[in-house]
């Protein structure tokens, strides 16, 4: 149950990554090219549309065009969001309904957990749909997933939300931003932290990706500090682990120096899985290294105020940044104490080269489909 | 035997990759015929034929999403683990396949 409930928010989310990471960055571009104020260099808004008298090969309207599609990439992440979770609980009917209601929740300002909750009422909408469906007269059944579906679903998960949900949902997600954006520069620094500790604990596992949706779930509510803290506390253990190869080569194998030096690249892309084998190998002591120097580097660089308006890309983002300076010496602060402190409680390699998997038993159950 | 199966993790660029890479390997060391299908944010790559379905004994699915395309595995013995499982112990995994579906 437990289980099935992360597929369907893993789902969503994944859907949701790239929709994020396009608005982020475009945004970002357009800011950094048209300067901060290109939301003022719209064209003439008088046409039939706002692009009406847009004239594309002027630099201050082009940009403003651009951040249009940013603007346009955010307002639907909610949607793709909601459109994932109910496409994993109920396949393709899923999809329509919750792209509307979940863009919906972004319009009433109910954001990302609206969109959530919407995206699984609808799922399980859908579901009670499908299964009743199949007593319906063959003749109907066609009309399940084109007609009754989409117009159904819509409209009875749109009226609960109108009626009952959406009030709620929008103090909840007011509280939440007001609170985070009140925050004065030490409880900052603890917000930074506890998201980079998050990032450095399982390098890419439930916890990181828990800590990744809530910091893109702000700024696709228009917060983006919180993306600073993850995206450096990712970085981090595996550029410390590289450093800790070259502080202490002797204490690692050569298999182990080699994806030492792949680490920096793959922690320089924010893959922190790349560290990984460090990770399974040697847990108690790699992970408190980890966390150590991802809370450091996320606490910087939110007590510093730096906001990365993108949910992904690494040092290629650092410059999208509000204070590319800062980021890096987050970044460069936290590898280095992850590196070091990794260096000093490493045990030396033992005889063997590689660590044998133990094999045991997995409880699993095989099902024939 | 032969084995097959799907990858897919959250943020589809890393994990997807790693996890058919192990499975791949405990299978080919275990002296089985291995193809793993890997459903990345890209899409999917190294696509099971019809033919590779058709031939399989078991079919994996790590996955910690939604992977497309199960249908394809009607009447086949499916096992469905989460990524993390496939990524600890990939030879206790094909291990206990072994001793489940009692053949080598």
């Amino acid at each position: 149950m437990l289980q099935d409930f992360k597929k369907h928010l893993m789902t969503g989310i994944s859907y949701m990554i790239p929709m994020v990471v396009a608005g982020g960055i475009l945004g970002a571009l357009a800011k950094g090219l048209g300067g901060w104020e290109v939301g003022n260099l719209a064209p003439d808004a008088s046409g039939a549309t706002i692009f009406s008298y847009l004239n594309a090969f002027d630099w201050g309207q082009f940009w403003w065009a651009i951040s249009k599609l940013s603007d346009f990439a955010m307002s639907f992440a909610c949607a793709v969001l909601a459109a994932g979770i109910a496409y994993s609980m109920s396949e393709r009917p899923g999809i329509v309904p919750a792209f509307i209601l979940g863009y919906t929740a972004n319009q009433a300002k109910a954001g990302f957990i609206g969109a959530l909750i919407l995206g699984f009422i609808v799922g399980w909408l859908v579901n009670v749909f499908k299964k009743y469906g199949e007593k319906l007269p063959k003749a109907l059944q066609g009309l399940l997933p084109v007609l009754i579906i989409p117009v159904f679903v819509t409209f009875i998960v749109g009226a609960l939300f109108f009626m009952l949900l959406m009030g709620p949902m929008t103090a909840v997600m007011t509280a939440i931003q007001n609170w985070i954006m009140s925050l004065n520069g030490g409880s900052k620094f603890l917000v930074g932290a506890v998201i980079g500790a998050c990032m450095g604990f399982d390098m890419g596992g439930p916890i990181n990706k828990t800590a990744s949706m809530a910091a893109n779930a702000l700024f696709a509510d228009g917060y983006a500090a919180p993306e600073s803290a993850k995206i450096i506390g990712g970085m981090t253990p595996p550029i410390g682990v590289a450093i800790a190869t070259f502080l202490q080569p002797k204490k690692f194998t050569q298999a182990e120096r080699d994806t030492g030096v792949s680490c920096l690249f793959m922690g320089l892309c924010f893959i922190t899985e790349g560290v990984l084998p460090f990770a399974a190998n040697d847990p108690l002591r790699f992970i408190p290294c980890s966390m150590v120097g991802s809370a450091i580097a996320g606490g910087i660089a939110m007590a510093a105020g730096v906001e990365t308006p993108a949910a992904h890309g690494g040092i290629f983002v650092c410059g999208l940044s509000t204070n590319p300076l800062m980021w890096l010496v987050a970044m460069v602060v936290g590898s280095v104490v992850t590196g070091i402190l990794y260096a000093i409680f490493k045990k030396k390699p033992a005889e063997e080269e590689n660590h044998e998997e133990e094999v045991v038993d997995l409880d699993l159950d095989i099902n024939i489909e | 035997m032969k084995i097959i199966g799907i990858t897919a993790c959250t943020a589809g660029i890393a994990h997807t990759y790693i996890v058919a890479e192990k499975i791949q390997q405990a299978a080919t060391e275990a002296g089985h015929e291995c193809k793993i299908e890997t459903q990345g944010t890209i899409g999917a790559q190294n696509e099971l034929t019809p033919e590779d379905i058709k031939a399989a004994d078991v079919v994996i699915l790590a996955h910690d999403i939604a992977v497309g395309g199960v249908e394809r595995f009607k009447g086949k013995p499916v096992v469905d683990i989460p990524i993390s499982v496939a990524m600890k112990s990939p030879k206790s995994l094909i291990a206990t396949i072994e001793k489940k579906l009692g053949k080598k």
